[in-house]
């Protein structure tokens, strides 16, 4: 798959932009294996006329478009989840790993940008392409340590053609751990058993938590729970001594994350006063806070006025349940942001994984309108 | 330019570029609405369900 250079208009640079998306997926990029896909999306940046086109020590590949201020990042990532899905174009779609989740905003991002190369106009593009998003964060963990220049960013992720994302939840990731004397497994008694009570210890987070519920505004407004794993005896004739349960909770902006992990502070040692053979302990593995933008931000406002001027309205503003590295650039830096991108979110992770080209092409006319909008926005101040 | 929330009288702050179809928000009663702009340049403000959910990525 050899770069070649590309004269880029509307016109001329569709064909270029599909065949760009199709060699992405081809290259199968889950966390921790990106590099044959960076170097790729390295040489494409350089043939397309990007300058300080970079790969950092985690693998991230960045280039930039234009000059002077304000400057804009375009944040994607490269990494997938696995397994490889087979790749195909059929009946105006195309299929495979990435297609949604994130190849196409990340390719629509690359070919938006590059549009911007020749503007005349003040303000300067950012492309980057991050690693493991799908993973630890590496890649925009070492993005924010670099303390980038950025006046606004938008994610590259899928929120569906006339869809803006404006909110995250937080995420909270507990290792809970309880040990307990070992016995017989034929005296059946609870206190012996270190899986049945960290089940009891769940089962008492899991009501605490819920009294935090706010179910009038939607399930993202509530605090959500769920065991990610569980480890624990060996199957044998001794009750199990140890059990470590992973717990994933998922928090709203009503929410202070600081707040949930004192309650179950709290929780954890009522625990222990009341189980005087067991012992429980608490572990934060990771903390991340939630992020809501409001619909006056500039970064949503530019991107809600270019999918009305490109497409037609009418223009929604999704919330995710989930977490993403938007939580961590806003929380961290406070640089004004929103996502956006092609494709059904709800394919993400599937293994029937698609894209409508005519989507992933509309996006690119969305993003490169939307550096408009921001420089025109940056300029009136 | 300011107008007037249709739902609770509350100042809404609308800017002067604003185009048919964007969105503007009441800070005092938190209802999101439409712009939309009549044939004599008047503004209008009409009640819209803006929100939705989705999984994560």
């Amino acid at each position: 798959m050899s770069s070649h250079a590309h004269s880029l208009n509307d016109s001329s640079d569709e064909e270029y932009a599909v065949k760009l998306l199709e060699n992405m997926l081809k290259m199968y990029s889950p966390s921790g294996q990106e590099a044959e896909l960076a170097s790729y999306l390295k040489g494409e940046l350089v043939s397309l006329g990007f300058k300080e086109v970079s790969v950092d020590s985690v693998g991230n590949v960045f280039g930039e478009a234009g000059r002077g201020r304000p400057h804009i990042l375009f944040i994607g990532h490269i990494d997938t989840v696995s397994p490889f899905l087979p790749v195909k174009k059929s009946e105006g779609r195309l299929y495979g790993r990435g297609a949604v989740d994130a190849k196409s905003p990340m390719a629509a991002m690359i070919v938006a940008a590059s549009r911007w190369i020749k503007s005349h106009d003040h303000g300067t593009v950012r492309v980057c392409c991050l690693v493991d998003e799908e993973g630890g964060g590496k890649g925009i963990k070492n993005l924010i340590e670099s303390s980038p220049e950025a006046d606004y960013a938008i994610f590259g992720e899928p929120s569906g053609l006339r869809n803006v994302t404006v909110g995250y939840r937080g995420h909270i990731g507990v290792k809970l751990s309880v040990e307990t004397e070992p016995v017989h497994i034929s005296v059946g008694r609870k206190e012996f058993n270190a899986v049945e009570l960290a089940i009891d210890l769940w089962e008492k987070i899991r009501e605490k938590l819920s009294e935090t519920k706010r179910s009038e505004k939607g399930e993202f407004h509530k605090v959500t729970s769920s065991i990610a794993g569980i480890e624990g005896g060996d199957g044998g004739n001794v009750t199990p001594r140890k059990c470590d349960l992973y717990v994933d909770i998922r928090v709203p902006p009503e929410v202070r994350c600081e707040d949930l992990t004192e309650t179950l502070k709290r929780i954890v040692s009522k625990f222990n006063e009341e189980n005087a053979k067991a012992s429980a302990s608490m572990n934060v593995r990771f903390k991340v806070n939630p992020v809501l933008i409001s619909k006056s931000s500039p970064v949503v406002r530019a991107l809600t006025r270019s999918i009305l001027k490109t497409l037609g309205g009418p223009v929604k503003f999704i919330k995710k349940l989930g977490t993403g590295d938007m939580n961590l650039l806003v929380s961290s830096l406070g640089i004004p942001a929103a996502t956006y991108g092609p494709g059904d979110p709800k394919l993400s992770h599937t293994l029937n994984e698609y894209v409508e080209v005519e989507d992933y092409l509309n996006s690119i006319r969305v993003y490169h309108n939307a550096i408009f909008e921001l420089c025109s926005m940056y300029r009136k101040g | 330019m300011k107008a007037r929330c249709p739902e609770c009288d509350g100042e809404i702050e609308v800017y002067d570029d604003v185009i048919n179809g964007e969105i503007v928000t009441c800070p005092e009663c938190g209802m999101d609405f439409e712009v939309v702009i009549e044939e004599k340049g008047e503004i209008k403000l009409v009640p819209a369900e803006v929100e939705g959910e989705d999984w994560g990525e």
